[in-house]
């Protein structure tokens, strides 16, 4: 629900109805309510059979053998039938990495449950299930490495031997921080966020079948970056890139679950080469919770140090990631915990900051960034900090975050940690959350109390999204994937339609309807004879795909950058059949204009394809297509913002928390379909609401992952959700085409800290603060408790 | 998460239900609405060689009221009882367990004998109807108790 006049400035731009700021229904969404999407297990291919893997049942331990039942050996493949496979391999370039090989099926080792060790192959599901079952494996288990704190201590198990201990990578940054330990405030926490599963509607697949033809290998897989899996797929089976495609149909739910090669794809891919027939492995819901890739799990001990009037003076933290057990491809094991280092002091300004990071390897399967991938641990963190020196210096919270945010009149603005932020006012994003939860109102109904004992609490939190950050961002990362030009190929049909092929993916982005309107603002045609191909390797340019809230920004440039090429050309087409000096006409509304004619683009079509006799003589020949590269001014990234606001209300005895109101004030540039960023926050909210009070993947001091259905692994559902309240400012970016900027992450970034900032207000009487995730009824009473306990032995 | 091989059958009277899972030697499992066993069978948590499903039992699905007293056949489903479409004798007790339980397609689908003979401990009819006072009339190839 849009606060009033929230979006007029996108009211005025949405004029010609179908351009940059239209709230343009989604294309895409005529297939998905009539439930005609395509996901890869609709996928029927004549000949198919089904896929199922043994998996290790322990956490740690060394394979001793692997029992195949006689009857089975020609339908069962183990790491010794794949020779010349090679492991996955992630590094990073970051000094000091150590890397990880990860077995596409196990060998000598297991390092986590859930981990591949054969597969199995079956006209049936059932029946390769019936076979992975009389596959018997001898173990012998090892301690896990099952706690990423007690991982770093010296003499504890080895995930991998020869690296002599368990960290993947260590960072430190640092500016001055010395100055600042003489603040009169400081304030000392430690503060956890837990592993989670990110758990999309759609798990992960793969249909892989070998096409004699073409010598080519197709990969149906719901992948998030098609031509990144076809890098990987490459280097694991050493075969040219020519031979392989990978075709990304509709996907349900990526949030960076589908960014990443999987030693599924590479076992499947091997398999239907060597069998010669298709073959498919969809991933069931207990294999996503206990087998696939984790989130989210950090750690910090973190020091803010302040003035009296709230004043930050530095922040010194110590940050730990659980990475798990290998590097995933392509992110790596030590993105997240290098990237908390870099984006921990956010939109506000200190003079001294220091961090220490450790990704550290464990027992558990390897770590994906996450939709806000670390920003929502780290948001966390210093929310809660910001909250913690409110409460030490005696300031509203509210008041604390404005004395310390970047002005607008700072812009561009670099901060501490050189993250150069190209737009934006954030105090302004603040105050208006401010006055919508209506701050005072809240205070009054604390003082007033519930009548059902209820604690109300209201909460705060704010935090910048970098996106779209591109080749020096990257390079220095040192990944296996560096994005650079993203491209697009626009192409006119002979009936004056348009075609758009982009590299990235479109899974909820609604990039089929985005990218349709970027080229109604550029050619004037009609969005709905506009198509967006994407998905297949085949027939888009190369691209990193959809990750990093990028693609508006880049796709969408690119999609411009080459319609105003076609534009160009179909102008100087259109003045000769105008009888007119090219200089003399303009495009718009889908024509050519000269100063008393015009022609429609669909005639100049017409003329390029069918009627080339028309032609100008000095006509380009690259005619009505093109393929063009953009890359902003500025690759470091647009910064979109957003300041949440939440009231609670918290049953002291129970533990229940139920959100009562939930303000959204978001900043990301100029909105292509500001409908369509609504349903994204919405969408976030509920993720992060998800990160902030219900989901959890334990472990035990086995290794063993203990939510292993979704009667388990708690996810919100509708009645959990509240429907936020949202406002939108809209600063253009300096950088970009249009001025848009990134936004896809933001709505899961902010929400795990408003709300406990929010809960922890509501039970500040009680002498309570909750630092880690979820708030679960289980640690909110847990805390009460010990709260009273603490105060009955010091009376 | 697909089941293992099993056999399956669906008598259409109680005796022929009883008579087969006396004869059977492995082990067996009773089936009505399948919303415990169903997930349990799937996660291969258990593996009968026999499923009776007792969902073709007319004596099962009736319920009848004498005097104050209830008799409800175990394949009545929680929303038989939600929609009143039996006999009450709770003045609504029953009516408002049944409509908490789960979400509709389970209570669509999910039996009172089911919930009992599962005896999850987190189920609602196992606490409320101890509650009521009820009794169990379990039967076996010639016999029957309370």
């Amino acid at each position: 629900m849009p606060l009033a006049d929230s979006d007029s400035s996108s009211d005025a731009k949405a004029g010609s109805g179908q351009g940059v700021g239209a709230r343009l229904l989604r294309k895409e969404d005529d297939r998905f309510m009539r439930g005609r999407g395509q996901y890869v297990a609709d996928i029927r291919l004549a000949g198919l059979q089904d896929v199922a893997f043994v998996r290790s049942p322990l956490a740690h331990a060394r394979i001793t053998a692997i029992h195949v039942p006689e009857r089975y050996r020609d339908v069962v493949f183990t790491a010794a039938d794949l020779v010349g496979v090679k492991p996955i391999r992630a590094v990073s370039g970051l000094p000091g990495f150590k890397i990880s090989e990860q077995p596409v099926l196990a060998t000598g080792k297991v390092r986590h449950v859930g981990e591949l060790v054969a597969m199995c192959v079956a006209p049936t599901r059932a029946e390769a299930e019936d076979i992975a079952a009389s596959v018997i494996l001898d173990l012998e288990e090892l301690p896990a490495v099952y706690d990423m704190l007690k991982a770093r201590e010296a003499g504890t198990a080895l995930v991998h031997e020869h690296w002599g201990d368990n960290i993947f990578l260590e960072g430190a940054f640092e500016v001055d921080i010395a100055p600042a330990f003489d603040a009169p405030i400081k304030v000392t926490r430690e503060i956890s966020t837990a592993r989670q599963c990110m758990s999309p509607l759609e798990g992960r697949g793969v249909v892989a079948a070998f096409d004699h033809r073409l010598d080519q290998l197709t990969l149906y897989t719901g992948a998030q970056m098609p031509h990144i899996v076809r890098n990987g797929l490459s280097d694991c089976l050493d075969i040219e890139q020519g031979r392989i495609r990978i075709v990304s149909p509709d996907i349900g739910g990526g949030f960076g679950h589908k960014g990443i090669l999987l030693p599924e794809e590479v076992c499947l891919a091997w398999l239907a080469m060597r069998k010669g027939h298709i073959v498919r492995w969809i991933e069931d819901r207990r294999e996503h919770l206990t087998a696939s890739a984790n989130c989210r799990e950090h750690h910090y001990d973190i020091t803010v140090y302040a003035d009296r009037d709230g004043r930050l003076r530095g922040i010194d933290c110590e940050a730990t990631v659980d990475s798990g057990a290998y590097s995933s491809y392509p992110f790596s094991a030590c993105l997240e915990a290098a990237q908390v280092a870099s984006i921990l002091p956010g939109p506000y300004r200190m003079p001294a900051y220091r961090c220490k990071t450790f990704s550290v390897a464990t027992n558990k399967c390897p770590i994906l960034p996450y939709r806000g991938v670390a920003r929502t641990g780290v948001c966390f963190a210093l929310e809660i900090m910001l909250d913690a020196v409110a409460v030490e210096c005696g300031i509203e919270p509210g008041e604390v975050r404005l004395r310390n945010l970047v002005s607008p009149d700072e812009m561009p603005f670099d901060n501490i940690t050189k993250k150069h932020f190209d737009s934006g006012d954030y105090p302004q994003a603040m105050r208006r959350a401010l006055a919508a939860i209506d701050i005072a109102a809240v205070r009054d109904r604390q003082r007033r109390g519930e009548p059902d004992g209820r604690l109300i609490g209201v909460g705060l939190s704010i935090y910048c999204e970098q996106a779209a950050h591109g080749t020096s961002v990257y390079a220095g990362w040192g990944i296996p994937m560096v994005p650079g030009h993203e491209q697009a190929n626009a192409r006119m049909t002979p009936d004056g339609g348009l075609e758009i092929r982009v590299g990235v993916h479109s899974h909820g982005q609604g990039l089929e309807t985005t990218l349709t309107q970027i080229a109604y603002e550029i050619l004037g045609i009609d969005t709905a004879k506009v198509r967006v191909v994407h998905g297949d390797t085949a027939i888009t340019p190369y691209s990193t795909g959809t990750w990093g809230s990028r693609s508006i920004v880049m796709a969408g440039g690119a999609v411009a950058t080459a319609c105003i090429e076609i534009g160009e050309r179909a102008k100087h087409i259109g003045a000769k059949l105008l009888q007119l000096d090219p200089a003399t006409v303009t495009l718009h509304g889908g024509r050519v204009h000269g100063p008393n004619s015009s022609v429609a683009l669909s005639e100049i079509a017409h003329t390029w394809y069918r009627r080339p006799q028309d032609l100008p003589p000095d006509v380009d020949p690259g005619g009505l297509e093109s393929t063009s590269g953009y890359k902003p001014q500025r690759d470091s990234g647009t910064f979109s913002y957003a300041a949440h606001a939440v009231t609670v209300a918290v049953d002291p005895d129970l533990g229940d928390v139920e959100i009562l109101d939930y303000v959204i004030v978001e900043d990301g540039g100029v909105l292509v379909n500001p409908m369509i960023v609504d349903g994204q926050i919405y969408g976030g909210l509920a993720q992060g609401i998800g990160t902030a009070l219900y989901e959890e993947m334990p472990f035990d001091t086995a290794g063993q992952p203990l939510a292993t259905t979704l009667a388990d692994y708690l996810l919100p559902g509708a009645t959990e959700v509240p429907e936020p309240r949202l406002d939108h400012m809209e600063t253009p970016s300096p950088y970009t085409m249009f001025g848009v900027k990134g936004i896809g992450e933001g709505g899961a970034i902010a929400p795990p800290a408003a709300i406990a900032n929010a809960v922890n207000d509501a039970l500040r009487p009680l002498g309570v603060e909750l630092r880690h995730s979820p708030i679960s009824p289980h640690r909110i009473v847990g805390a009460i408790l010990a709260s009273r306990e603490a105060e009955r032995s010091t009376a | 998460m697909k089941a293992g091989a099993f056999a399956y059958e669906r008598p259409s009277d109680l005796n022929a239900a009883l008579c087969l899972m006396a004869k059977a030697t492995g082990m067996v499992k009773i089936i009505a609405g399948g919303q415990s066993l169903g997930p349990m069978l799937n996660l291969r948590l258990v593996e009968p060689e026999l499923i009776v499903d007792i969902t073709g039992l007319s004596e099962l699905k009736q319920a009848e009221r004498s005097g104050d007293e209830l008799v409800i056949g175990a394949c009545i489903t929680h929303g038989d009882i939600e929609d009143g479409r039996i006999p009450d004798v709770t003045r609504g007790a029953m009516q408002r367990v049944a409509g908490a339980i789960a979400y509709r397609a389970v209570r669509n689908r999910g039996t009172i004998g089911g919930s009992l003979s599962h005896a999850d401990p987190a189920a609602d009819w196992v606490s409320a109807l101890s509650a009521l006072g009820a009794r169990v009339m379990l039967r076996r190839i010639c016999d029957q108790r309370r």
